[in-house]
């Protein structure tokens, strides 16, 4: 029988309350909260009890200190004082227990009780969750000026639309939590200063973060299992390692009798030089897996949105079409997208070039637009759009019809071609 | 939260303070105040030691000795000025009650 159990738990450190049953309930089974590392949160098996919970935010205190400052051990004394003794602490965060019948609550007053869980979350949670929602909104505002840019381009990357869902709901969830807390504090503040009990229950607006985080978990999946495996090792590599370094780190540093603040600073620059270095080293092992794969194969990547195909032949090789994409939109309204991305293209400008709309029934595309130099003289690159789909192909002579014929049905089937064919 | 502190006393601010009118161990104000009033107030651990610490900066109350983590303070001038403030609206109030509602209650006694 196992006499320890680790728990992932995800809180909020305002609604004291619900943390408080939580626990309560947990020593009634027999678990006692023993420590709490992250968010995951080691229960040590006791005999069944009646145990109260109180959970206490100590602005001063950091996950950063060996040990805890004077003033957070006078505040333990005064807890001890009345029966409250420590079970858990992470960062501000302070768990007692007490087992008398019925002890004194250790916040008594409601103005007071608000007053520093306030401070609290204002030295620590609200301005964490502040810089996460600008980053989140940078790195949206970034997406969607991608998306602009090279709609087809962000589509088809699985890892540009994974980053932009994981950001949106970032984005959201953090705005969603702010939202939460100022309307909980709102109401609480109404609530303490006509000196009723503090409504410690109830998160409002919970649903906006809640909805987001199963939003992007969902995204994630989804575009995680289109990826290739080479993109997915990379993925979680440069999320996982960057932040396991920087948390073992700050575990060592927290053994050390150092200033707070340097530990802190040390983590944040192990977090930011791996992920950097990751970054870096998996950017170059994409592009030379990339360089290392054989001309001439069709390349078929598919994200939630679109199926991109693409074959180029190698140098040398005596055909006709010498490459073309073909990009399916999995969603009708994305084809208008994907057209004009395609026809208004940085790649045309630099180049003064254009496409022009042309007559060509032999594609049997509904339109068929072809590229014109500055000067007018046509080139033997289209872009073709089927019902269905669009491609874009470029030929090293002018077609017959026998192969134009040829050469659509290979682009009307190119989802279907093996790699390597 | 916007409030002009201290202007006016909560209860348990009241009975801290007045326990701090003759010096006292901080630790000790909880069973004072719990004494004092018979049980019916009582002050949190979390509650005593957040009010000393802005009593102390509010320079309501100063530290009088420090033995270890063991500390004492006593109410200063402006702490007595706030308690004496506090006291003397607490008796408007009664003064209040008892020239509304006193000659009525009397009159009641005398009926009955």
């Amino acid at each position: 029988m196992k006499d320890v159990r680790h728990r992932i738990e995800f809180i909020y450190p305002y609604l004291r309350k619900d943390i408080e049953t939580y626990l309560e309930q947990q020593a009634e089974k027999g678990w006692m909260l023993s420590s709490i590392s992250g968010c995951i949160w080691t229960y040590r098996r006791s005999t069944p009890q009646q145990a109260h919970f109180a959970v206490s935010l100590f602005a001063g205190a950091s996950d950063y200190t060996a040990k805890p400052s004077k003033s957070l051990e006078t505040f333990y004394d005064f807890c001890a004082r009345s029966g409250w003794h420590l079970a858990a602490t992470s960062g501000q965060l302070q768990i007692f227990y007490n087992l008398r019948e019925d002890p004194v609550p250790i916040e008594t007053d409601p103005v007071v009780d608000l007053e520093i869980l306030h401070k609290a979350m204002k030295r620590k949670y609200l301005p964490g969750l502040l810089i996460l929602f600008l980053i989140a909104v940078l790195q949206c505002v970034g997406f969607l000026y991608g998306l602009r840019r090279d709609a087809i381009g962000t589509l088809a990357s699985n890892t540009e639309l994974s980053s932009g869902l994981i950001w949106l709901g970032m984005m959201l969830s953090t705005l969603g939590e702010m939202i939460s807390y100022a309307v909980w504090f709102d109401r609480t503040k109404k609530a303490a200063l006509q000196h009723l009990k503090l409504p410690m229950k109830g998160r409002p607006f919970a649903w906006i973060g809640d909805l987001c985080w199963i939003l992007t978990v969902a995204a994630l999946a989804l575009t995680a299992g289109s990826m290739d495996a080479v993109e997915n090792i990379f993925g979680i590599v440069l999320a996982v390692i960057p932040l396991l370094a920087a948390f073992l780190v700050g575990r060592w540093l927290k053994k050390r009798h150092k200033a707070a603040k340097g530990k802190l600073l040390i983590s944040i620059s192990v977090f930011v030089v791996m992920y950097l270095l990751i970054a870096f080293t998996g950017a170059v092992g994409i592009i030379r897996y990339e360089a290392d794969k054989e001309p001439g194969n069709t390349e078929i990547k598919s994200s939630v949105l679109l199926t991109s195909c693409s074959k180029e032949e190698p140098e040398g090789t005596a055909v006709v079409c010498d490459r073309y994409q073909v990009f399916i939109p999995k969603l009708r309204f994305l084809y208008e997208t994907c057209k004009s991305s395609l026809l208004q293209q940085d790649s045309l400008e630099v180049f003064e070039e254009q496409y022009v709309l042309t007559d060509a029934p032999g594609w049997q595309a509904k339109q068929v637009y072809r590229i014109h130099n500055k000067d007018g003289t046509a080139e033997n690159r289209y872009l073709l759009c089927y019902p269905d789909r669009l491609a874009v192909v470029s030929l090293c002579m002018e077609p017959t019809k026998a192969q134009q014929q040829s050469i659509t049905e290979e682009l009307l089937n190119a989802e279907n071609q093996k790699a390597g064919n | 939260m916007p409030r002009e502190k201290f202007k006016t006393l909560t209860e348990q601010m009241y009975y801290i303070l007045l326990c701090l009118s003759k010096e006292c161990y901080g630790l000790d104000i909880m069973d004072q105040v719990s004494s004092m009033t018979g049980g019916r107030v009582k002050v949190g651990s979390g509650t005593l030691y957040n009010l000393l610490e802005q009593f102390a900066d509010a320079k309501m109350i100063r530290e009088t000795k420090a033995e270890g983590r063991r500390r004492s303070y006593v109410l200063t001038e402006k702490g007595y000025a706030a308690l004496d403030a506090e006291y003397r609206r607490l008796r408007r109030q009664m003064e209040d009650y008892q020239r509304m509602l006193g000659k009525a209650e009397e009159e009641g006694e005398k009926q009955t």
